[in-house]
């Protein structure tokens, strides 16, 4: 309890202070100065630029890096951090009795070493920031919230926005192609309209008639998915033919006007796709002639190819036959009595490599 | 390693294709006089590359020949050109078996005679190695002859093949144009140029031609800014026949995607001619239309008749050549080794029908005077 109320007490106080002065004092002492306060100079330490390399002659460099650890080890150069501060302090008590005023902001940033903490109140901060942003902000040139009434406060309310000016135009786009299409279909085509173009060219007269007509076109395609009408084979072709001729005759008996018309588009039809190259069989007595000629050749071939069954036929069985032949004559050389070639020169000694047969039967293979 | 083949310069031709192409024999019958050879040459010019340009025909040779040499070579038209007391005749058909238009050329210029009248005359380039465009004009009506002449025209020329064609290959173009009233049918043959639009002729130069001709000039400013305009005929169709070329083409700086203006230059021969008949085969048969004869039912009649009598006189001929013929077999076949020449046997059926065509031919004659 008496420690308490000495604590409290105003008596003495400021032998206490100075005790804890001293105590700080000398932990504060213990910290070097350069890890205590915060230099200017150390920010930019030069390991991440470009051109950190010092463009001064190397001798001045070395002489200089020199002293500079001359220095370092000297003892009158080693400074607490208390000397330091009180340094600092003497001077700006020094400075401001001399301007009479108190540190400007300037100061202030510039003493950052010595009072960590800003000067000034919270509101006064918060203007600050506001101003810098509102500077930043016409410096990049962002929209200004004032077009469309109010800035927009939120993400979502930014696309939201972007939606709706997205849908706006679409809108737009469609209303004016209905427009457009109740007004001309065939505006903003490539087409220009014949009508137009005829009556303007011709300034209204209609003796001028144009009526041009190309060349044949080929699209490759077509062809290939027609379809032949009617029977291919020449038989079935001649049958249709005589069809034909039969029921227009028949035709011919009741209606003789009638048939004659048809007759005369059938002529001029035939000679249409004859132009076109078209082959028309329709003419009795040359599909006659061809369905004969056919005949005749499918007999002949006929007729050949059955010679040449024949002919191998033969052949094959005279082969066979030869074969037995021979067969049968070998068989007949075997059965025969083995000593009977040989019988003859019995006695007589073989001359060497000539009637030997020792080779045949056994030696080298 | 494959062995390498050149796709691009050694395109295979595509057989059945080039059997679609429409082959022509240019030729005139009789005597016709130089003049009209000359047109002859001409005309198988126009109707170049798939034409015989220079076949050689001789006094001899007789349709027949043609007509036989015709089907090896895939040859599918013949315009035959004649000449009658009458007038200048050409026959343009279809072979094998027609039909045969008969036209009466009633006027014509040679190839030389147009491109004197033309101050500058251009000499032909490559302009023949592909076939000319057809235009026909006024072929639209319902007539059925008219029709014919429109197909007949359409069909004496390669169709366009619209998935291969290039643009550069439409180098000429074939006029075919009909006059409704007259019926007469005028036959030209244009060049396909393509000029520069819209700007003064100096630059024109410039563009088309390498070096323009500055003798007269100190500075090449002088030349472009002289008094010199946009040609008459710039001015005159005031943009109508300008172009966008959508394929490179012949000629400097023809390039894809440039405005050109499409100029026809005339390069000959000229005809003027009228249809007379269309025959329905080739050079024989049923004549279906005539323009100058028109017969009554009662000829038609007799025309017939005459017909079916002739055809029954070939009948009679021919039963009694067969029958003489059997008889030499017999007596061939009787006697052993004795030849029989057969050849003059066939030769005998040609000339019977040989003759039998001149008759008809002399037919005709007589229908037409």
């Amino acid at each position: 309890m008496a420690v308490e109320t000495a604590t409290y007490s105003l008596e003495g106080l400021q032998e206490r202070l100075a005790e804890h002065r001293k105590c700080f004092d000398s932990l504060v002492e213990l910290i070097p100065a350069k890890y205590y306060l915060a230099r200017d100079d150390d920010a930019p330490t030069g390991k991440y630029m470009h051109n950190k390399k010092n463009k001064a002659p190397k001798q001045v460099v070395k002489e200089a890096t020199k002293k500079a650890k001359k220095a370092k080890l000297d003892p009158e150069n080693v400074k607490s951090v208390l000397d330091i501060q009180t340094e600092t302090l003497a001077t700006s008590e020094a400075a401001q009795e001399d301007g009479g005023e108190p540190a400007s902001a300037d100061d202030v940033d510039h003493m950052e070493g010595l009072a960590p903490l800003p000067t000034g109140s919270i509101v006064e901060l918060q203007e600050k920031l506001k101003s810098r942003i509102q500077e930043l902000r016409t410096k990049r040139k962002a929209p200004t919230g004032t077009v469309d009434g109010e800035a927009p406060k939120s993400r979502q309310e930014i696309l939201e926005k972007r939606a709706k000016r997205k849908r706006e135009r679409k809108e737009g786009i469609k209303q004016k192609k209905e427009k457009r299409r109740k007004l001309d279909d065939t505006k903003g085509m490539a087409i220009d309209g014949p009508s137009k173009m005829d009556t303007k060219a011709n300034g209204g007269s209609k003796a001028i008639k144009e009526d041009v007509t190309f060349g044949k076109l080929d699209f490759g395609i077509a062809e290939v998915a027609k379809k032949r009408k009617g029977p291919t084979d020449l038989t079935g072709q001649l049958k249709q033919a005589e069809a034909k001729k039969q029921k227009l005759e028949k035709l011919k008996q009741v209606d003789k006007e009638k048939a004659e018309t048809i007759e005369e588009a059938a002529v001029w039809n035939k000679l249409l796709k004859q132009a076109e190259g078209e082959k028309v069989k329709d003419d009795l007595k040359l599909l006659k002639k061809s369905v004969k000629r056919k005949e005749k050749s499918k007999e002949k071939s006929a007729t050949t190819w059955s010679n040449r069954q024949a002919q191998v036929k033969k052949e094959q069985e005279e082969r066979q036959k030869k074969r037995e032949e021979n067969l049968k004559a070998r068989q007949e050389a075997r059965n025969a009595p083995k000593g009977s070639k040989g019988k003859k020169d019995k006695g007589k000694k073989p001359r060497p490599g000539f009637e030997g047969g020792v080779r045949k039967k056994g030696g080298k293979p | 390693m494959g062995r390498r083949r050149k796709r691009r310069t050694h395109v295979k031709t595509d057989e059945a294709a080039a059997a679609k192409v429409p082959k022509s024999f240019v030729i005139k019958s009789g005597v016709v006089g130089r003049s009209l050879s000359l047109l002859v040459k001409d005309v198988r010019k126009t109707m170049e590359p798939n034409t015989a340009l220079r076949l050689r025909e001789r006094k001899g040779n007789k349709l027949k020949d043609f007509l036989h040499v015709a089907g090896q070579l895939s040859v599918t038209h013949l315009l035959i050109f004649s000449k009658t007391s009458a007038g200048i005749n050409l026959r343009i058909g279809r072979i094998p078996r027609g039909p045969t238009l008969t036209f009466r050329v009633n006027s014509y210029a040679l190839t030389p005679d147009v491109l004197a009248l033309q101050s500058r005359p251009k000499s032909p380039g490559t302009e023949f190695n592909s076939a000319p465009l057809v235009v026909l004009n006024n072929f639209g009506g319902d007539a059925k002859h008219v029709k014919l002449m429109a197909t007949m025209f359409q069909n004496l020329f390669p169709p366009i093949q619209v998935q291969t064609m290039k643009l550069a290959d439409a180098r000429r173009v074939i006029l075919f144009n009909l006059n409704s009233e007259t019926g007469e049918i005028e036959f030209r043959h244009y060049c396909i140029r393509v000029k520069v639009t819209g700007v003064s002729k100096s630059v024109k130069t410039i563009i088309q031609t390498d070096v323009p001709d500055l003798r007269r000039y100190d500075d090449i400013s002088d030349y472009i800014l002289r008094g010199a305009f946009a040609s008459e005929s710039d001015v005159e169709d005031n943009g109508e026949a300008t172009v966008t070329l959508p394929q490179k083409y012949i000629g400097k700086g023809n390039r894809q995607a440039e405005q050109r203006a499409i100029r026809l230059v005339e390069m000959g021969p000229r005809m003027q001619m009228s249809l007379l008949k269309i025959q329905a085969g080739m050079c024989d048969g049923e004549v279906l239309y005539h323009s100058l004869v028109q017969k009554t039912p009662a000829e038609i009649k007799e025309q017939d008749q005459r017909r079916k009598k002739s055809e029954a006189e070939r009948a009679r001929r021919r039963a009694e050549q067969e029958k003489n013929v059997a008889k030499k077999q017999a007596a061939k076949g009787a006697a052993e080794g004795e030849d029989v020449d057969e050849k003059s046997d066939s030769d005998d059926y040609s000339l019977e029908d040989e003759e039998l065509e001149e008759e008809e031919e002399d037919d005709m004659h007589e229908d037409q005077s």
